[in-house]
Parts: structure tokens; C-alpha cells; sequence
């Protein structure tokens, strides 16, 4: 039985375990409450993190001997996607629901190996507009705007 | 077809941004957000989407409601202190969001974050225990309190909240706050599960809570005794001292600072025009709201004031 | 209760009242099946129209959209794993497999049976008996509470799929996330590391539509092989046979007695009941070796619970005018509105306007058969897109759905992180169903046992020496939990 840390498995389980340790160390440092443990904000978080501790050791332990190396094939767009993920939710509310979801569907869907004009613009313009137009205009439950038009 | 439409109201929409540049005297040219600092359905929502139609008709414009909840309201406010202070967005806080929660956490606002727009609402707030219990008048309770030090809860909605501080300036202005114990339940709902379980003795709230049955009033945090509870004392009967002897769940319209004056007129204005009208009274009178406008200038200066005087209360409740 | 009927039945069998009971219904399957509207929001946007209605039709259109938003975020969770509200997260984890095994009809057939006959059920025990369970509701403070909610832990064993310690570790997570934000005791920021966004905490929908969703389009985008089909085939909804039910009875009935229960404690709630209901139904049903690879009883078990909750719901909200949750809130206040004192007079002073409400709540649940058939048929054309579509699609209303929730930009990025670690994480074989269950029963865990121990002044002892429904409900957890592992070591021997 070998234990190699060479695998995709492993390095997340080990990556669990400094993680729960780090936060209990955190919670070790949360101020006691003189009005008895229960009132103490860490009682809660260090009874589960150091639940936490013990099977992330456990579960590395396992993921050590039966690590099935990498497989990272097929991974590169969706790297991309995620990294648009987030920079479409850090801009969305200020460039409006409409302008953003535009830009992101289109590129979604170039990653995704559409090739259609026709699909990419019907999908990437309608979806989007039919949402704004149902929720900041018919149900008036608006949607982040644009800066420049308050309508959409 | 979708495309032909969406392109039509491109059209549309860029001839109404050319047509509409931003002058106060035209305001308001765009819908006016309400921003409630809690989840929909809850009493402040309630109350300022049966507010949002008159408002609408006092300004003649369009007003709609929306909702950003999360930390006991410092969530929206802190999102609201940040925006342009055109008018467009106005927050509905309450005494807790606007004086207690900048003084007790470290909130991305503060005193001078605000344009004051309008008060609209200010209910006393009264301390009860449960109708089935030995306690007739608050005497009886302090005495029982005295008698077994530390046995007792009182119950609240969460710590720092209006039903906490109510009772912690009860049983600090008694003297007994050391001799109780306060247990924080998720929300009104299950503290008032509580207080008829027997869990807890003691629940502070507003006058509204008594409709619901089942309670007994002790003691009043107004000025007067109230008319639907004359024989209930008021806290300064009973020996309570100011600042903890009047306690008010008030709230009203906030905008970010450095709103323009005139539109800070229209919008107080219309906010009275609004809470005056008799559509308004009448949505009032049936959910037991206690109305209470003031204008742009009063609000400023009693908003000032509450959050210099609720500073004794927050360190009588250990915040 | 029974002899009002007839007084309750003309207040319902109006125009005006069947007009609001369809248009409620309907709307409330659409509003539900809209990832992160749910109930509470569509509740509140049609508030404002119920003002100008008359007494019984303004709560009776309230009654349907509840009802209604309930089992619409059940056809959003089986078609696109993207649970409309937190009660229907346990309705992904054997409807969306069903729907990707290309029955997805079958399997929305099942969840609208599971959810009609849970609803009328637990309308017949509101009917029956709501004084008597309101009563009974007050027994249950903060210990019993606990108690009830190690029992909804257990369920983390019996959803984890593949490796326990894995399962395990998720719903720890779980526990881990609902502990980040203000301390609901003290006010005190735990784990913020300085960020006042943090301190309001994680957004419990935020997390749960990042995991499932979010990180399902990510992991389908990995693995493009067949990229112009369908993500899934629907075509309308295929009502279970009568044949088909045989074995199922049992079960069904057990769910809906765990829906209508756990309905009636305030602050448990639907999410609570349907992942308990579901752990049961894992622990007990002859066909438990399917369960999470898209086996009907896991959906009956989820469905037929949530729904019985909506009626258990309204029991301490009527009888006792304490709402259990903000749904319930809501119907408080319109009866108020309406000039009616909610309160525990509330009965006793207008038994009509009661009877009604209890009898359209049967109606309303009768009524979501024909009408979620059709929304469905409605819909059906639009989610037969190419999977490439799909995901678009799927990302935009994920994107919507969360922002609706609280409105908090914040919510957003918490989203995007978590359907990046989901992503992760169930590459790796992590299930992502405990780690939801964790989130969910986490607040009320750690307050209920805080509470317990300030009552008790800090002796955990007290907890079984003086509560005996506690230690009733904290034997059927052990019980759930050693019950698989007698079972296995008897058929290793065996």
C-alpha cells in the first residue's frame, strides 16, 4: 500500500484538512462570554469544526492510497467559464442585468462550441430581454439596470 | 421576432434618456425605489408596500418596492450609504437599523450617512409576560425576580433587537438586570411560542402584539398611559429614570446624504401628503400602525437625538 | 368543524372564489418553478392586490399561491436540478436522475401525485383536528427541538453517496457554513474576517442553487461529448399508473405523517420535514438500493412531505396567531388587513371564514393536478433546447433567482464560489446533498442546543432527565443510524 499525495483526490482532502484546522484556530480565538459556555460564540463552530478535523484526517488518510492521479482533459473551458462567472457577478449589478447576461451568454456558448449566428444572437439577446421585460416591467420587481437606461 | 423587439424598445428607451436630462424640478422622471431592509412579507414590508401607492399618486410618479434583507437591516443600509445621493433610492429603517445596529456593530455607515426624509411610524413599545402567569403587575414580577435571582428569562428576537433593548430598559431602569436572563430566539415568532410555552416569563414588543391574546402588559415605555391599556403604568410611573424610560419603534425614509435639498423638500412633502391621505389612515388604522410624520427638518433633528440617547441603553444591554 | 361546511363551501364556490383559487394556483406553480422566487417572494408580490379583495377571496388567493409555489419548485428541481425553494433541494436527488434517464415526465407524474396527496392530506387533519395539535406544538421548546433536528441529521448517512466519510464531511461543511455571519445569540461576527457583507452571513439559496446548479453546468461543460441533444427530454407530465403503485402506499402515508408533524413545530419548517421524510423513506423502502440513482419512493417521500407541511403550517398560525414561518407570516397579516385578529381567539370569534379556509386549502391542493399538467405542457417545448442553450439558460435564472432572494449583490458572488467548489468537490466525490442538509438544520441546531443549555444552566444531563419527547425523538435517531449496520452485519452472516 503506497501513499502518494500525486493525485487529484488527495491534494483537495489534504486541502480540506489545513482548512478545518485553520478555521478552528479561528474559532479558538473568538471572545468567551462571561455569561456561561452556551453564550460563548465559538461553542457552536469549534464542537463541528473539530468534528470537521477529524474526518478530513480520516477521509486524507483514504485519498492518500487510492488517489487516481489527474484528469484534467476538457478542464480549459471551463476554467474560462468560471473565471466569466465571476467577473459577470462582480459587474452584473452595476452594468445592469440586461448588458452583462448579453456578453456572458454569448461567451458561454462560444465555449460551449455553438457556432449558429442565429442561435447565439436569438438565445444570447432573447433570454436575457425576455427576463427584463417580464420582471422590470410587467411584474415591476426590477432587475439591476444600466447605468445609462434606468429601463433595462 | 424576439430581436425585432427588443430592438423597438432600444428605440424607444433612447429617446426617453435624450428627452429627460436630470433637472429638480422635473423630479421624479424615473420610478422611485422604496428599499425595505427585510425579507418580503414581514410588518415593515407590509407596511411600506400599503405606503408605496399613495406615495406614488403625492409624487405623481412611479414608485415601486423592493426588498434586500440580512443583517437585522445593516445589509441594505450599508448598500443604500453608497449610492448616488439622487433620491431615486430611499431605505424605510427603524430606530434598531438607523441608531442602535451603527453603534453596536461595524457597519459600513454611521450618523452622517443620511438625508432624513420623513418619519412615519412611532409605536411605544411595552414589556408583557404571558396571561398565565402569577405576575399581575410589574411589583409582582420585580419581587419574584428579586426572590429567586437568575431563574427567570426574558425572551427576545435576537440580541440588539427593539424586543431586547425593551426589556433590558425594564429591568435596568428596576434595577434587577443582573437577577434575569436573556434568551434570544430566531424572530418574534418563536419567542411568542415561547413565552405561551412557559419557556420564558418576559417579552418586550409593541402594543399590537396584545391583540393576539394571551398576554398581560406590565408596564408602558411612553409618555402616557396608552388608551387601549389604561390601567398598565408608564415606565416613569414606576420609577424608571430617562433616557430608559420612553422607548419607541419608530421608522421613516432615509436617503443617502448629500441628496439635493430640493428634492429632499419634494420627496418629504409628498411623504406627508402621502401618510395624510385617507387611503393611507385607513391601511393604518387596520394594521394597528401608529402614524407619526415629520418633516425632512424634524426627523434630521430627532434622528440626531435617539442616537446620542440610545447609546445608555446599548451599554445597559451589554452590546 | 364538519357541520360549517356548507356555510364555508358558499364562500368558496363564488366566482369570484374559483376565479382566485385557479389564477392563484397557476401563478403560484409558475412563480415556484422560477428558481429562487419561492413561496415567501410570490406570497409578497401579490399582497398588495389581495388589498382591494373581500375577506375569504384575499386569503383564499393567498392559500393557492403557497400552495402552488410549493410544488412548482418541484418541476424546476427534477428538470433542471435547481431546487425553486430550499424544500424541494431533496426532490433533485432522485428527480433529476430520473429526468436525465430521459423519464422526466414519469418522474414530474410521481412528484404531482406525492405533492397533491400530501397537500389534501394534511388539509383533512387541519380540518379534523387544528386545536388539538396546536396544543400539542406547545410541548416542543427548544430541547425538543434539538432533538428533532439530530434527527434530521441522520438522513446526511443515508444520502451520502459512495464514500460516508465524504457525505460526512459535506454536511459538517454544512454545519460549518450556517455558523458564518453574527452570532444569533450574542450578535458577535464570527468568521467574517472583517467583512461586514459576511456578518448577515451565507445565503442558504445562494449555496444550495451554486452546489446543485451552478456546478452541474460547469461539470457538464467538462465532460461535451454529446453537445446538440437535448439535456433532457420532456414532453408533459406522465401520470404514475394504478399498477405502479402497488408497494408505495405505505411509504406515502409515512411521508405525509412526517410532513404534517413536523409542520406544526414553528421554526422547523418544509426543508426540515422533506429531508426527513426522505432519510425514512432511504432507511425503510424495499426499494432503498435505488434511492439517489432516480427512484420514484425518494420523490414521493420529499414530495408528499414538504406539501403535508403546508397545512401542518397553518396550524399554530391559526389556531395559536403564531406564524411558523414567514409564508404563514404573511396570511397573518392580510387577515389582519382584513380586519380579522389573528390570535388564540382567532377560531373561536369567526368559524366560518376558518371552515373556509381550511376547505379551499383542500381545493386548492385538488386543484394542482389539472393545473400543473397544464403549466407543464406550457412549458415543455422551451426545455427541450440543446444542451448548449440549456446551460445558458440554466446560468441566467440561477444568476435572477439568487438576486430576487435578498437582493444582495454579495448573494451573487457567493454563488459563483460555490458552484466553483461544488465543482470541485464533486469531481472528487463529494455528494453535495449533505452539505445542503447541514446548512439547512445548522441555525436551528445551534440555537435550539444553546438555548437548551442556558434553560438547563449548562447541564446537558437535563436534556433526557426531564424531556421525554426529546428522548423519544433522539432514540428514533440512533435508531435510524445502527438500524443499516445491524441489517448489514445479519446479511454478511447470513
Amino acid at each position: 500500500m503506497t501513499l502518494s499525495l500525486n493525485s487529484e483526490r488527495a491534494v483537495v482532502a489534504l486541502i480540506l484538512l489545513l482548512l478545518s484546522i485553520a478555521l478552528f484556530v479561528t474559532a479558538s480565538r473568538f471572545p468567551a462570554s462571561d455569561m456561561g459556555s452556551a453564550f460563548d460564540p465559538g461553542f457552536f463552530p469549534r464542537i463541528v469544526l473539530g468534528a470537521l478535523i477529524a474526518l478530513a484526517a480520516l477521509n486524507l488518510l483514504t485519498d492518500l492510497r487510492s488517489g487516481t492521479g489527474w484528469a484534467l482533459e476538457g478542464l480549459r473551458s471551463v476554467l474560462v467559464m468560471m473565471a466569466l462567472l465571476v467577473v459577470y457577478v462582480k459587474v452584473m449589478p452595476d452594468l445592469g442585468f440586461f448588458a452583462a447576461s448579453v456578453v456572458l451568454s454569448v461567451a458561454f456558448l462560444l465555449l460551449l462550441g455553438v457556432r449558429s449566428p442565429l442561435g447565439i444572437a436569438v438565445v444570447a439577446l432573447g433570454v436575457p430581454g425576455a427576463l427584463v421585460a417580464l420582471f422590470n416591467h410587467i411584474l415591476t420587481m426590477p432587475l439591476p439596470t444600466s447605468p445609462l437606461f434606468w429601463w433595462i | 421576432m424576439k430581436k425585432l423587439k427588443t430592438s423597438a424598445i432600444v428605440a424607444a428607451g433612447l429617446a426617453l434618456a435624450i428627452g429627460g436630462a436630470a433637472q429638480a424640478q422635473d423630479f421624479p422622471e424615473r420610478p422611485i425605489n422604496l428599499v425595505v431592509p427585510f425579507n418580503a412579507g414581514g410588518g415593515t414590508d407590509l407596511l411600506i408596500r400599503g405606503f408605496a401607492p399613495h406615495f406614488a399618486e403625492a409624487l405623481d410618479g412611479d414608485v415601486f418596492v423592493s426588498n434586500t434583507a440580512g443583517g437585522g437591516g445593516t445589509i441594505a443600509a450599508g448598500a443604500l450609504a453608497g449610492q448616488r445621493p439622487d433620491g431615486y433610492q430611499l431605505g424605510y429603517f427603524s430606530i434598531t437599523v438607523s441608531t442602535i445596529q451603527p453603534q453596536i456593530n461595524d457597519v459600513p455607515y454611521g450618523l452622517d450617512s443620511w438625508s432624513p426624509i420623513c418619519s412615519v411610524a412611532a409605536s411605544p413599545t411595552v414589556l408583557f409576560t404571558s396571561e398565565s402567569s402569577p405576575y399581575t403587575s410589574i411589583e409582582e414580577a420585580v419581587e419574584a425576580i428579586r426572590a429567586a435571582p437568575s431563574t427567570l428569562l426574558y425572551g427576545s428576537s435576537g440580541p440588539g433587537a427593539i424586543t431586547h433593548l425593551t426589556a433590558v430598559a425594564a429591568f435596568k431602569g428596576l434595577g434587577v438586570i443582573d437577577d434575569v436572563r436573556h434568551l434570544p430566539f430566531q424572530g418574534s415568532g418563536p419567542a411568542l411560542q415561547g413565552i405561551a410555552a412557559g419557556t420564558i416569563q418576559f417579552f418586550g414588543d409593541t402594543e399590537i402584539l396584545m391583540q393576539g391574546g394571551g398576554l398581560r402588559p406590565l408596564v408602558v415605555f411612553n409618555s402616557e398611559r396608552l388608551a387601549s391599556m389604561r390601567d398598565v403604568p408608564t415606565a416613569t410611573e414606576i420609577g424608571i429614570e430617562p433616557p430608559l424610560n420612553e422607548l419607541y419603534l419608530w421608522g421613516g425614509f432615509f436617503a443617502p446624504a448629500g441628496t439635493p435639498p430640493e428634492v429632499v423638500e419634494t420627496l418629504s412633502n409628498a411623504c406627508g401628503e402621502a401618510i395624510a391621505s385617507d387611503g393611507f389612515q385607513a391601511f393604518a388604522e387596520k394594521t394597528n400602525t401608529v402614524l407619526n410624520y415629520r418633516n425632512a427638518a424634524d426627523f434630521d433633528a430627532f434622528y440626531r437625538a435617539q442616537y446620542k440617547a440610545n447609546g445608555a441603553i446599548i451599554e445597559a444591554a451589554g452590546l | 368543524m364538519l357541520d360549517l361546511l356548507p356555510q364555508a363551501l358558499s364562500l368558496i364556490f363564488t366566482v369570484e372564489g374559483l376565479l382566485v383559487l385557479t389564477f392563484g394556483t397557476m401563478l403560484g406553480i409558475v412563480l415556484g418553478a422560477l428558481p429562487g422566487i419561492g413561496s415567501t417572494v410570490a406570497v409578497a408580490m401579490i399582497l398588495p392586490f389581495t388589498l382591494t379583495m373581500s375577506q375569504a377571496p384575499a386569503i383564499l388567493l393567498l392559500l393557492a399561491i403557497y400552495a402552488g409555489s410549493v410544488y412548482g419548485g418541484s418541476i424546476s428541481a427534477i428538470l433542471i436540478n435547481t431546487p425553486g425553494t430550499p424544500q424541494s433541494a431533496a426532490t433533485c436527488f432522485d428527480g433529476y436522475p430520473m429526468a436525465l434517464r430521459g423519464e422526466a415526465g414519469k418522474a414530474l407524474g410521481w412528484a404531482t401525485m406525492a405533492s397533491v396527496v400530501g397537500g389534501l392530506a394534511s388539509s383533512v387533519v387541519l380540518i379534523l383536528a387544528a386545536p388539538q395539535l396546536a396544543a400539542f406544538a406547545l410541548n416542543f421548546g427548544p430541547i425538543e427541538t434539538f432533538a428533532l433536528i439530530v434527527l434530521g441529521l441522520t438522513c446526511i448517512v443515508s444520502v451520502s453517496e459512495g464514500s460516508l466519510i465524504k457525505g460526512l464531511i459535506a454536511g459538517v461543511l454544512g454545519l460549518f457554513l450556517s455558523v458564518v455571519g453574527g452570532d444569533p445569540l450574542t450578535g458577535e461576527p464570527r468568521f467574517t474576517f472583517g467583512s461586514f457583507q459576511l456578518i448577515a452571513g451565507f445565503d442558504l439559496l445562494a449555496v444550495v442553487i451554486g452546489v446543485f446548479a451552478l456546478s452541474e453546468v460547469l461539470l457538464r461543460a467538462s465532460q461535451r461529448d454529446e453537445a446538440n441533444v437535448a439535456l433532457i427530454d420532456f414532453r408533459g407530465i406522465v401520470l404514475p399508473k394504478l399498477g405502479e403503485w402497488r408497494g408505495r402506499i405505505g411509504g406515502l402515508l409515512k411521508s405525509v405523517a412526517i410532513g404534517n408533524v413536523i409542520g406544526i413545530m414553528p421554526g422547523t419548517g418544509a426543508a426540515t420535514a422533506a429531508f426527513i421524510s426522505y432519510a425514512e423513506a432511504r432507511r425503510s423502502a424495499p426499494t432503498r438500493a435505488n434511492f439517489g440513482k432516480g427512484e420514484p419512493d425518494g420523490l414521493i417521500a420529499s414530495e408528499s412531505a414538504n406539501n403535508a407541511v403546508t397545512g401542518g403550517a397553518l396550524v399554530p398560525t391559526l389556531a395559536l396567531g403564531i406564524p411558523g414561518d414567514a409564508i404563514t407570516a404573511v396570511m397573518l397579516a392580510t387577515l389582519t388587513l382584513h380586519g380579522v385578529t389573528p390570535g388564540i381567539r382567532l377560531m373561536q370569534d369567526n368559524p366560518i371564514l376558518i371552515a373556509a379556509i381550511f376547505t379551499g386549502f383542500f381545493v386548492v391542493n385538488l386543484m394542482l393536478l389539472p393545473l400543473g399538467m397544464l403549466v407543464s405542457r406550457v412549458a415543455a417545448p422551451l426545455l427541450r433546447l440543446r444542451e448548449a442553450y440549456m446551460l445558458v439558460v440554466i446560468t441566467l435564472l440561477c444568476t435572477l433567482g439568487v438576486f430576487f432572494v435578498r437582493g444582495n449583490p454579495f448573494d451573487l458572488l457567493v454563488m459563483a464560489a460555490a458552484g466553483v467548489i461544488g465543482f470541485v468537490l464533486r469531481r472528487q466525490g463529494y455528494p453535495m446533498a449533505p452539505l445542503v442538509i447541514g446548512m439547512v438544520l445548522g441555525p436551528t441546531l445551534e440555537i435550539s442546543l444553546r438555548q437548551g443549555l442556558i434553560i438547563t444552566n449548562g447541564s446537558f444531563v437535563q436534556f433526557f432527565t426531564h424531556h421525554p419527547i426529546a428522548v423519544a425523538l433522539i432514540l428514533a435517531a440512533a435508531a435510524m443510524l445502527l438500524l443499516p449496520l445491524v441489517r448489514a452485519i445479519r446479511a454478511r452472516q447470513g
